[in-house]
């Protein structure tokens, strides 16, 4: 199957492999507050990057882009900090 | 009907909004001790009686208070209503669904606050039991009828977004009021749980839900009502996208 | 003959440029504020999750330790992977190409329905292990949480169904382009509220 769009499927790679990593961080890591700055940090990351690639947010009215953009950042600290509690 | 009374009347059933939510937080939520009410599925009957019923004697004509007042929200309503006809007049379905949804829940808010004055009033002459199942069944259905509100909330979004030509409402209150509309669902919960978020005055259920109602849905849309019953007829048919008839 | 303004043609996507040369914003400006006052909204229920567990850190660490990640894991790479087919889809539709835009729509729609059947098995399974909303704090928000956010997908999966039906006579139209971003601005955000469900709800609880 010929992407469409090669930086699409680019934007895609990372984002399984940033889940990939993700999810094994949780798993091997034992520093728990290590281990949750991670997977949220790689959970923001994938937020800018689905954002980005996929919802064109660069291309939107610069107020929603700036408001997504915030809420993601702002999501992953809010869960970040609530979790090593 | 002379245009100057009804210009009137609509301007006093305008008025019906404010005054129904300052009445209902005096007499329903204050003298009712409804801040928060209540966790009636974690409290045996005697405990209602002794820490609520029996305990608070405003809670009687306060909710004979609600009872008067409730109806007001009925009667703003009917004005959201005629504000949301189509354009050629005619009361279209989404204006159907608001003044059902408007009827009901004026008429849930008066119902069941009357239930909660029969509670009070009686409470040292039946059961604690019977007291409990009447105070829960109440609840009950004030709660988990939430789709009567949750519809008419629906529909004045609906209205609010997809009628281009109306100039009313910003199109923002519009989806504010289907989304909080739809954050009801969670009152599916509260008859099952004891404790957390989702009982009956748990964060979610009571806290965030009746805040979000009062402040980013009926505060928003009575100022907006209020702002466009003083308009001067012909800018009031412009701002409701409606030629004036010659 | 000069094509009409709203049909996009060949490689050129004139459906989103206006007569200067400049893109306009994808979609309406209606789906943008409707996506970000569901953000808004589910921002208040992660609230709500937090200061429950801060409430019972100790019911929240048993019940999540309960929770199979791996269903978390399928699911996230399965919306990643359904987030690509309909951003594919739309990349189609601007340059006009009817027939990707229905094979990526229907491997979207693909996606949606393996993410519903693993879904149901999660669901399925905690019932039958006796957990249900009602069991604790954490499984009323989880059961919650993962609800609503499948009826996002189902949502999700009507609108892309619609545009599904209808690229086969629409494909080259502006209006069919604009009706697909929307669509998939609603279904990358339902991928994005999962990039926090997941590690919220199945990484971040005590190994």
């Amino acid at each position: 199957m010929k992407p469409i769009d090669r930086s699409l499927s680019l934007a895609w790679m990372g984002l399984i492999a940033l889940t990939l990593i993700s999810f094994a961080a949780a798993e091997t890591l034992i520093d728990r507050r290590l281990a949750l700055a991670c997977i949220f940090a790689i959970a923001a990351l994938k937020g800018q990057l689905v954002a980005a690639s996929f919802m064109e947010v660069g291309r939107a009215l610069p107020h929603w882009s700036a408001l997504y953009r915030v809420w993601i950042i702002g999501i992953a600290i809010m869960l970040a900090a609530g979790n090593v509690v | 009907m002379e245009d100057s009374a009804t210009r009137a009347i609509e301007r006093g059933l305008a008025w019906c909004g404010p005054i129904f939510i300052v009445t209902m937080i005096t007499c329903w939520a204050v003298m009712g001790h409804n801040i928060p009410p209540p966790n009636m599925m974690a409290m045996t009957p005697e405990q209602l009686v002794s820490d609520y019923y029996g305990k608070y004697p405003s809670i009687g004509p306060g909710m004979i208070g609600a009872a008067t007042f409730g109806l007001f929200y009925t009667m703003w309503s009917c004005l959201l209503a005629k504000l949301m006809r189509e354009e050629n007049g005619s009361f279209g379905v989404l204006s159907m669904m608001e003044l059902s949804g408007g009827i009901l829940t004026g008429w849930l808010f008066a119902f069941c606050s009357a239930m909660w004055a029969a509670c009070a009033v009686l409470v040292h002459q039946v059961s604690p039991e019977i007291i409990k199942m009447v105070h829960t069944f109440t609840w009950f259905i004030f709660d988990c009828t939430y789709m009567i509100t949750t519809m008419q909330m629906v529909a004045m979004g609906l209205f609010t977004i997809l009628n281009k030509k109306q100039t009313m409402f910003p199109a923002w209150a519009g989806w504010v009021s289907i989304a909080v509309g739809l954050s009801f669902i969670a009152l599916v919960l509260m008859p099952f749980v004891t404790e957390g978020p989702f009982t009956v005055p748990g964060l979610w259920n009571f806290w965030l839900i009746f805040n979000t109602w009062i402040f980013a849905f009926f505060g928003v849309y009575n100022f907006y009502v209020l702002k466009h019953v003083y308009k001067a007829p012909e800018a009031q048919a412009r701002a409701a996208g409606r030629a004036l008839t010659a | 003959m000069e094509e009409p303004p709203w049909r996009v043609t060949g490689n050129c996507m004139t459906s989103d440029k206006r007569s200067s040369g400049a893109r306009t914003p994808p979609g309406t400006d209606g789906i943008w504020t409707f996506v970000f006052i569901d953000m808004i909204v589910f921002s208040l229920f992660f609230a709500v999750y937090l200061s429950e567990r801060l409430r019972l850190p100790g019911v929240f660490a048993a019940s999540q330790s309960h929770l199979d990640p791996k269903f978390g894991l399928v699911n996230a790479l399965i919306l990643l992977t359904s987030s690509l087919f309909v951003a594919e889809a739309v990349a189609a539709a601007r340059l006009g190409k009817a027939t990707l835009v229905r094979a990526r729509l229907a491997l979207a729609l693909a996606c949606g329905a393996m993410f519903s059947a693993s879904k149901l098995t999660e669901y399925v399974g905690k019932f039958a292990a006796g957990i249900t909303p009602v069991t604790n704090s954490f499984y009323s928000l989880y059961f919650l949480l993962t609800m609503i956010h499948f009826l996002h997908v189902l949502a999700g999966m009507v609108f892309i169904a619609h545009c599904l039906g209808r690229a086969r006579v629409e494909a080259g139209l502006t209006v069919f382009v604009a009706k697909l971003e929307n669509t998939g601005l609603f279904w990358h955000f339902v991928d994005l509220l999962w990039l926090f469900l997941f590690p919220l709800l199945y990484l971040a609880g005590p190994k």
